[in-house]
Order: structure tokens, then C-alpha cells, then sequence
């Protein structure tokens, strides 16, 4: 009796222990494989640039075994600031620790949400991430400088957005990943600033075509690291 | 327990129930349709409501504290701008578009001449930001509120919360502005039963149902879609209207239908405020497709008066509000 209540008792305290598990899922943000800060200088191939601003949403951010649901993490929606270092890990506590292989989410708001008015928190239009002549989120906020710009203070402004067909630039985002209580998801800028050189467009700022060809790169540019 | 107790406790925990209620219902007569805002999602609260009031009528949402939401949108103008054509802001700057006329927000789903905003809440963010209307910027009002005392504490009394976020003051916003409903002129007495129209006014309205309400839809006098209704494009502005907004030649010069409730407060017409008065606004149109008498134009005009709410203009429960 006395080992079986040994045993109950491990067994339990194994269980909560798991239970308690925290995972964290960080976005690291890279140019030419270099994690980013704020107004350093990088190498993108030959072109040579800073950061002065990046943030987007990440929405729906959930655990997936095969394509079986197995939890969301964190909030609805996360907005991510190169500004604010803590907006770069988001946490949860889960209990299947080890029964997920897939981590799926979305860059970007969904139409819902943008038909709904204002909202608290990430949503609140004071982070800059909503348009105010037109509605709409911002769903993905690119900005810097270049000496190879030939805009006005060699400066590149890139607001992906846009909520409505034919122009939604929401993107979903489905990686296969080893288990484990600490994911890093890389985003590798290259591919937006190779074709915003390679188009010259130094200036997005509406939805429309450009933002829904820029969008597409998304689910290039967001992997997780191995 | 007897049935009568238990009516008895029924009827006393029902008004105790009401007493904490600072919920509000949006009046409106029946022959209004359902409003479209949700209020079951939001509902109204006398609280935000007065919160709203304040900042409708305070400069401090502009850049140098000078101009309001009341600057364009004044009571007294059923919450339009007369003597401008154009909305003028900041540093005595002039807008493209004549400041239209707030009222039955609550039964529309878009805003803007243009239809640009998808939601009540959403629109005050437009003027707020537009360097030539106010110029600053929700973060900055933000930063202003959270600095006075006053705003902490009727943000504490709204919200629960003295912390000002900026979802907090277009929420507030939202709900003054939802309260601004115009029901009661001569022609909603007349539907009510509680008046009713001469001949001249009746003959108007039997051509007003012919010839306007398929834009201009009764009872709200206006489908609230977007139409072109014929006038030339204005080669000082240039502005196209809802194609600015959907990319789409089709949406070209088309504006939104606006209501024609509370005219004669209301002029300049037009996106651009381009007809100082209702008999230029009806020439344009008889000039256009709808032939009529002189003596008809008259009738049209007696009808369109009826729908001027004296009511809603003049309404205390509207007016500038002193927090102090």
C-alpha cells in the first residue's frame, strides 16, 4: 500500500511538473543570417542598410500534431517590435509538452477583426500598426535606411496591409518542428529587401498589388530554426 | 413560499438590479429600422457616453489645442459646418471635403465621403491624424489625457481605469456619437400620428417617393451607399471619391448618399460644399433627369423642410459639456 502510494505520488508530481512546463517561442529577426538591432549596419548580397523600425503582427499562434489542434499559444493577436525586446518571445504553458510536431500561424490581423472597431492592448491604434486615413492594420512594418535608396533621406517605408479581396495580405504560416520547450522562428529580411531593391520600391504604404506580392513572401521568410 | 412573495421578490431585486444599470437603450421611433452598430456587443453606458461628450467639444485633441471635433461638426449645424465649403483645421488650413452632418450614426456601417473607415470607432483617428484637420496623433492625445487629473477620473468613472489608452477615447467617442440620433422632425410626428402634413408638403412627399427615396430612402433619407450623382468633377481638387478607396474605375466619382434629414441646418451641400442652397441642389438634379414643374420643385422643398428635427439640433443633452 505504501509503495503504490509512493508511486501515486510520483507519478502526480511528474504530472503537474509537466503541466507547469512553460514553452517560449521567439522571433529573431535576421539579415544575412545575423540577428537585428535597431540602426546597426548590415549586408543584404551587396546592399548595404539599417533598420530604424519592424514590427507585425503574429495572430493565432498554435501547436499542431500532424494536423490534429493541440494548443494555442499565447494571445489572439502579438505584436512584435524590434523596439521592445520582450515582444519577441511569446510564452504558454502547455501540457502536452511532447506530442506536437507542427507550429502554425498567421502574419498579419483577419477581416473579422478589422470590421469589429477598436480593441485594447496590441490592437490599440497608438502603436502606430493601424492606418488612419484608410481602415485597415498594418500587418507588417518595415522601416530603414540605405545608401543605396534614392528616396528623400535614404529612407525605405514598407506598411504591408490590406484586409479586403483582391488585396488581403494576411498570411498563414505552417512549419514542421522537433518538440521542445524553447522554438526560435527566424525571419529572414533578405528576400524583402532583395526585391524591394530589386523592384525599387522604397515607398508601400496602401494595399494594392505591390503589398500582396510582398505578403507572399511571408511564408519564405519565416522559418523555424533548426 | 407564496406565489405573491415570490412576485414580490421578483419585483424588488429587478429595481435593485436597476439601480447599478448605467446601461442606456438607443431611443428610436418605430419606423426606424434596427440599427446596424451592435449593441448587445456594446452597449451603451451613460458613463462613456459623457466621457464621449467632453471630448467631442475639447481642442485638446488637436495638435495646438485648437481645434475640436465641434469646430467642424457644431450642434447647432445638426453636426455639420456651415458657412464652409471645405473642412477647415489647423493653422487655418482647408480641407478637401465639406464636413458632412452627424447623426443616426448608429444605423451605418462605413464612413467618410468615401466610405474609407469600416467602423464608427475607427473614424475618429482620420481627423485626429489629418495634418490639415487636427494634426496630431492618437499617441499624442493619449499622452495629453493621461496628464490631466479631470480626464483620469471621468476615464475612471467610464472605464473603471484611469489609465488612458487609446482605444479608450474612440470608444468614448463612439458612444457620444451614437447617442446623436435625429427622430423627431415634423415627418417623423406625421408617421408617429402625431401631426400631419399640408397638401403642399404631401404632394412633395408623393414626388419625393417617386422621383428620391431610391437613394434618399426614407426613413432615414439616405441608403447610405455610394452613388455618382452627376456633378463634374471639381478640377481644384480632383477628388474621385470611393475609387480613391477600392482601386476600382467603376467606384469613379461616386460619394456617399448622404441623408437629407435637418437640410436647412445643414448647407453648404455636397461633397464639396459646392450649393449654398437646396433650390441649386434640386436645379442640378432636374437639369440632370428628373423633370420637374417649378410648381413641383416647390412641393419637393415643403416636404424636405418637414425633415428638419428641431429637436435634435437644439438638444441639451447634445451641447458642450464643462467636466469642472
Amino acid at each position: 500500500m505504501k509503495t503504490a502510494l509512493f508511486h501515486f505520488f510520483v507519478l502526480f508530481t511528474s504530472v503537474t511538473l509537466d503541466a507547469q512546463k512553460a514553452l517560449s517561442i521567439s522571433f529573431v529577426p535576421v539579415i544575412n543570417h545575423e540577428p537585428i538591432a535597431l540602426d546597426s549596419n548590415y549586408r543584404s548580397g551587396d546592399i548595404s542598410l539599417s533598420i530604424s523600425n519592424l514590427k507585425f503582427y503574429i495572430s493565432e499562434l498554435a501547436l499542431f500534431n500532424n494536423d490534429t489542434f493541440v494548443a494555442k499559444v499565447g494571445k489572439q493577436h502579438h505584436l512584435f517590435d524590434l523596439e521592445i525586446p520582450s515582444s519577441r518571445h511569446i510564452y504558454q504553458e502547455i501540457n502536452q509538452m511532447g506530442h506536437f510536431n507542427q507550429i502554425r500561424f498567421k502574419i498579419g490581423i483577419d477581416s473579422l477583426t478589422h470590421t469589429e472597431g477598436v480593441f485594447e492592448g496590441d490592437l490599440d491604434p497608438v502603436h502606430g500598426m493601424y492606418w488612419t486615413w484608410q481602415s485597415g492594420y498594418i500587418h507588417f512594418k518595415l522601416e530603414g535606411k540605405s545608401p543605396d535608396c534614392p528616396t528623400r533621406q535614404n529612407k525605405f517605408q514598407i506598411h504591408v496591409g490590406g484586409y479586403q479581396a483582391p488585396n488581403n495580405t494576411l498570411r498563414k504560416i505552417i512549419q514542421p518542428v522537433v518538440a521542445s520547450s524553447s522554438l526560435n522562428i527566424e525571419i529572414a529580411l533578405d528576400k524583402i529587401i532583395q526585391r524591394m531593391f530589386g523592384r525599387q520600391l522604397f515607398q508601400i504604404m496602401s494595399p494594392g498589388p505591390t503589398a500582396v506580392a510582398l505578403a507572399d513572401l511571408f511564408p519564405q521568410i519565416f522559418q523555424i530554426k533548426k | 413560499m407564496t406565489l405573491k412573495s415570490i412576485i414580490f421578490l421578483t419585483i424588488i431585486f429587478g429595481l435593485m438590479s436597476f439601480t447599478d444599470i448605467k446601461e442606456i437603450r438607443l431611443p428610436y421611433p418605430p419606423h426606424f429600422p434596427n440599427p446596424v452598430f451592435d449593441f448587445k456587443k456594446t452597449p451603451l453606458d451613460s458613463n462613456k457616453i459623457l466621457l464621449g461628450r467632453i471630448l467631442f467639444y475639447d481642442p485638446i485633441l488637436s495638435k495646438d489645442n485648437s481645434i475640436s471635433c465641434a469646430s467642424c461638426h457644431s450642434p447647432y449645424n445638426a453636426f455639420a459646418h456651415t458657412d464652409h465649403d471645405l473642412s477647415h483645421g489647423i493653422f487655418d488650413s482647408i480641407g478637401t471635403r465639406n464636413a458632412p452632418a452627424l447623426f443616426n450614426l448608429a444605423w451605418q456601417k462605413e464612413f467618410m465621403w468615401d466610405g474609407a473607415i469600416n467602423h464608427i470607432d475607427m473614424q475618429a483617428l482620420a481627423p485626429i491624424s489629418h495634418p490639415g484637420e487636427m494634426g496630431s496623433s492618437i499617441n499624442e492625445v493619449v499622452s495629453k489625457l493621461n496628464a490631466s487629473n479631470t480626464y483620469k477620473d471621468l476615464f475612471q468613472k467610464a472605464f473603471g481605469e484611469k489609465t488612458v489608452t487609446g482605444a479608450k477615447i474612440l470608444k468614448a467617442l463612439t458612444q457620444f456619437q451614437l447617442t446623436l440620433v435625429s427622430a423627431n422632425a415634423k415627418y417623423d410626428k406625421v408617421k408617429m400620428g402625431k401631426d400631419s402634413f399640408t397638401l403642399q408638403e404631401n404632394n412633395g412627399y408623393l414626388l419625393f417617393k417617386k422621383n428620391c427615396n431610391t437613394c434618399h430612402q426614407e426613413p432615414l433619407f439616405s441608403t447610405y451607399q455610394f452613388a455618382n450623382n452627376g456633378l463634374p468633377v471639381d478640377t481644384t481638387l480632383n477628388d474621385f471619391g470611393r475609387w480613391q478607396v477600392t482601386g476600382q474605375t467603376k467606384d469613379s466619382l461616386h460619394f456617399k448618399i448622404p441623408s437629407l434629414r435637418n437640410l436647412s441646418y445643414s448647407y453648404p451641400y455636397m461633397h464639396d460644399g459646392r450649393f449654398k442652397t437646396l433650390r441649386e441642389v434640386l436645379n442640378h438634379y432636374t437639369e440632370q433627369k428628373i423633370p420637374l414643374t417649378s410648381n413641383e420643385k416647390a412641393d419637393i422643398i415643403a416636404f424636405l423642410l418637414t425633415l428638419n428635427d428641431a429637436d435634435f439640433v437644439f438638444d441639451k443633452n447634445h451641447k458642450y459639456f464643462k467636466p469642472y
